[in-house]
């Protein structure tokens, strides 16, 4: 259940994209903070990685919470990178947290080059 | 999912020995099983890629069967005298249940399985504490009960007259609660007899293997009469080292412990006057039990194979393949015993191996994605360990009544413990931990030509310093945090006699462990003080293998930093980074290892989080004994705010606490007093760099340089440096 005080401003999407730059690494404090509420909450049904084949694909799937039962995979998409596969579950955990949409990948990299730039 | 499993009865061997390796085909189908020596076992497409090589002439093709875990622990007694007709039964003692709510949890059972008949003392969900007499006859209590409490039962029957009594005391009685009570029924009893064996937290299982029913608590004190007679009364306060079960009764019934119960817990009675089981064994007459314990899986031998006389040490597998599955059965081949066929020895850390055996810290811990600031990636060994919990868990793991797991065994498929597997445990890029890592050494060594003689921490422990003697120079592995006090032992005594160690990753020497006394290849340990994963509970510190105090190495008066300079200061998991050298590296004493290496920057590259500086670093501290002669050579920098303190350097908490801890690995050189020499990389990834380039970088060149000179019996000049001391 979502806290009734909102935790995340969705539509500060600053924070998103600096993520979408670097899913894996050094982030900002504010980021930090958004991760730390994204992945909040008890193990059964957490995200995870399968590794389909190693070093190379990877899909979604779910925690089960539950001493002998294995991960479940998602229906979805097969990540070829676990950066891809990392932004994927931050849509997820994000639209769900906010309840808002996130705009599509090409324009958050787009975003983000050019909040470089600037 | 996996079809083959398996595992060896040793984890090392010599050239004449044997070796049998115990293997469950789960379709039954027959598989090709062949030996090989294990050079890279990392699969990364960015490094030199996976290497093992065949021994010729070891090769098999087993029909396949399948073989089952059943674990549980209990104590079994030879019924002796109790498998005579009784009249009349009672039995007395004390439960400390941790999962009151499961059902048929046996406490104590005299049973013929084959007649259904005996008797049951049970705890059964919502009926309570219970009495079973025979297939049919149940009086149920009905009191509730709750978790790790102590309750005192009692119950009786005589099959003369049907009267059975079952009574329920709490020794902390709560208001508004219950929790004691008595009931007496007549009951249709048939007869008492013909039972094997007396089983205390479990009973006989139906199908004549071994035992089901299995209890999950504390128990003591079992007092059993027969017809008005003691006829025993079990203390299990005697012993607890061992797995003797000692009776204090007139017919001396002793039993012993199945699948290694913990012992060396508090009882009913402990006060806190005592934190030792050594001190007031009176107050330790408990075992804890779990329907979860497993010390060996007992598979029979599917084949063996001698090793052949001059087999280059190393670490070898039993490799299986068949029906779209494959297994890796690790184990070491080392010199034969009192010989060194090289200058070198490589520790292959098997203790510490054996401490994560079948982790299944990211399937449990909520937090585990949070302190590696990634997803935790699951292959198909980890979906394969998830499903099948029969197998064990590791010394980061808690039992199913969330107790932790003081004791790993190698008696079982280890899952983890494998060529090409990969960890979420091992941050990015390759993502490796433990054996695999070790490989990355073991690889480079090979690739560079120097021959090295593999040994592993049971051979260390077994034969101490002796065994270390016959080396000019030894190296740990990327992450051997695990060691009894006879292994540390070794490796200071070795130090203080002129050996040169590399110690080659990182929190090293840091946790104390017990090896069993009774049964190879089974460690314990007593997360005193500090936890991981779980803490030891009040009064529980000593180690019941062996009565010593557990904890951390630091803790217990022995740092790590003292004996090879560097110790654990924080932990990271997501991206590694680099060292820069510092000016300590320019002093003439460090020249030999600098030659050929200009760079300032060391280890910006690696399969290992992409730097040599990652996952666990350590660094110096004077104040925890790092030797004033300590050349600090150069020192991580930029790490991620993912790099975070240990626990035990945090006293007390403030906002920024993390930004500001000193949390880099420093890259370390000293001379000891013996002309020995001691090098630390102060980092787990460290290793991870050595293959970069085609082997051709600054860590692998400083690494070799140390080694090359580590290797040269000339003794480091010692004497005349400092006149008062050094700073």
């Amino acid at each position: 259940m979502r806290n009734a005080v909102t935790r995340i401003d969705p539509s500060d999407l600053s924070l998103v994209r600096e993520f979408w730059a670097r899913p894996i690494g050094d982030h900002s404090a504010k980021l930090e903070a958004v991760l730390s509420v994204l992945r909040a909450g008890q193990v059964a049904g957490k995200y995870c990685l399968i590794t389909v084949t190693p070093h190379t694909t990877w899909a979604i799937g779910r925690i089960s919470g539950v001493r002998g039962i294995a991960p479940a995979r998602l229906d979805g998409p097969v990540f070829h990178s676990i950066a891809d596969a990392e932004r994927h579950v931050f849509r997820l955990r994000w639209e769900a947290e906010t309840g808002c949409t996130l705009p599509g990948d090409e324009f958050l990299r787009a975003q983000h080059a050019a909040d470089t730039c600037a | 999912m996996k079809t083959l499993l398996g595992y060896a009865n040793k984890i090392a061997v010599q050239p004449g020995e044997s070796i049998s390796f115990k293997v469950s085909s789960e379709n039954e189908r027959p598989y090709q099983a062949s030996i090989v020596r294990l050079i890279h076992a990392d699969t990364n497409p960015a490094g030199p890629g996976y290497r093992e090589e065949i021994v010729p002439g070891a090769a098999w093709t087993p029909g396949g069967r399948r073989q089952t875990v059943r674990p549980g622990s209990c104590v079994s007694v030879p019924a002796g005298t109790l498998s005579k007709p009784a009249c009349s039964i009672s039995f007395d003692v004390f439960v400390w249940p941790t999962l009151p709510a499961r059902e048929c949890q046996v406490i104590a059972s005299l049973w013929d399985p084959a007649d259904q008949c005996g008797f049951l003392l049970k705890l059964d969900g919502k009926a309570g504490f219970a009495l079973q007499i025979g297939a049919a006859a149940v009086l149920p209590l009905g009191r509730s009960i709750l978790p790790r409490h102590w309750y005192r039962l009692r119950a009786s029957f005589d099959l003369r007259s049907g009267e059975a009594t079952l009574s329920q005391q709490a020794l902390l009685p709560q208001a508004l609660l219950a929790d004691h009570g008595e009931v007496a029924a007549r009951l249709t009893i048939g007869r008492i007899g013909g039972a094997r064996e007396l089983v205390l937290a479990a009973r006989p299982a139906d199908d004549g293997f071994g035992y089901s029913g299995f209890f999950n608590g504390k128990i003591e004190a079992p007092r059993l009469c027969v017809d008005g007679e003691l006829a025993g009364h079990w203390d299990f306060s005697i012993g607890i080292s061992g797995t003797a079960v000692h009776d204090t009764g007139p017919h001396e019934l002793h039993g012993t412990t199945v699948q290694g119960p913990a012992r060396g817990v508090t009882g009913h009675n402990w006060d806190g006057s005592a934190f030792s089981w050594r001190d007031r064994p009176a107050h330790y007459s408990a075992i804890h039990f779990h329907a979860d314990d497993l010390e060996d899986a007992g598979w029979a031998t599917d084949f063996s194979w001698k090793v052949p006389a001059g087999l280059t040490s190393g670490l070898y597998a039993a490799r299986l393949q068949g029906a779209g599955d494959e297994d890796y059965i690790p184990f070491v081949v080392r010199p034969e015993r009192g010989i060194a066929t090289s200058p070198l020895a490589f520790i292959v850390p098997t203790a510490s191996y054996l401490a994560y055996a079948n982790e299944h810290l990211a399937l449990d811990a909520a937090l585990a994605e949070r302190v590696h600031d990634h997803l935790p990636a699951f292959g198909p060994n980890d979906l394969h360990l998830a499903a099948h919990r029969e197998l064990g868990g590791s010394l980061y793991d808690v039992h199913d009544d969330g107790s932790g797991i003081m004791t790993s065994s190698r008696h079982r498929p280890i899952l983890n413990m494998r060529p090409k597997y990969q960890s979420w445990l091992g941050g990015t890029g390759s993502a490796l931990w433990q054996l695999a890592a070790d490989t990355h050494i073991l690889d480079w060594l090979d690739a560079r030509g120097i021959a090295c003689d593999c040994i592993t921490d049971e051979d260390l422990h077994a034969e101490g310093a002796s065994l270390l003697a016959r080396y000019r120079c030894v190296m740990t592995g990327t992450h051997a945090e695990y060691w009894s006090t006879a292994m540390l032992d070794a490796l200071a005594a070795y130090r203080d006699s002129g050996g040169r160690i590399m110690h080659m990753g990182a929190n090293g020497l840091y946790w104390r462990i017990a090896f069993n006394p009774a049964r190879d290849g089974v460690i314990e340990v007593r997360r005193a003080e500090v936890g991981n994963g779980w803490i030891t509970p009040p009064g529980e510190a000593a180690h019941a293998y062996t009565g010593e105090p557990g904890g951390l190495w630091r803790r217990l008066g022995r740092a790590p930093q003292a004996l090879v300079g560097v110790g654990f200061v924080g932990q990271g998991f997501d991206v590694s980074s680099y060292y820069r050298r510092l000016p300590e590296s320019f002093d003439p004493r460090a020249d030999f290892i600098f030659a050929d290496v200009p760079d300032e920057i060391i280890g910006n590259f690696g399969l290992i989080g992409g730097g040599a500086a990652g996952l666990e670093l350590d660094r110096t501290d004077p104040a925890l004994g790092t030797p004033p002669n300590t050349l600090v050579l150069a020192r991580s920098e930029n790490h991620t705010r993912n790099y975070l303190p240990t626990v035990e350097d945090l006293l007390i908490n403030y906002a920024g606490q993390a930004a500001l801890a000193s949390v880099c690995a420093e890259l370390v050189f000293f001379e000891t007093p013996s002309g020995g020499a001691v090098f630390s990389t102060g980092s787990i990834a460290w290793s991870g760099s050595l293959s970069h380039n085609g082997y051709v970088n600054n860590v692998s060149r400083i690494t070799e340089n140390v080694l090359r000179r580590f290797l040269d019996p000339a003794p480091f000049e010692t004497q005349g440096m400092y006149s008062d001391g050094h700073d």
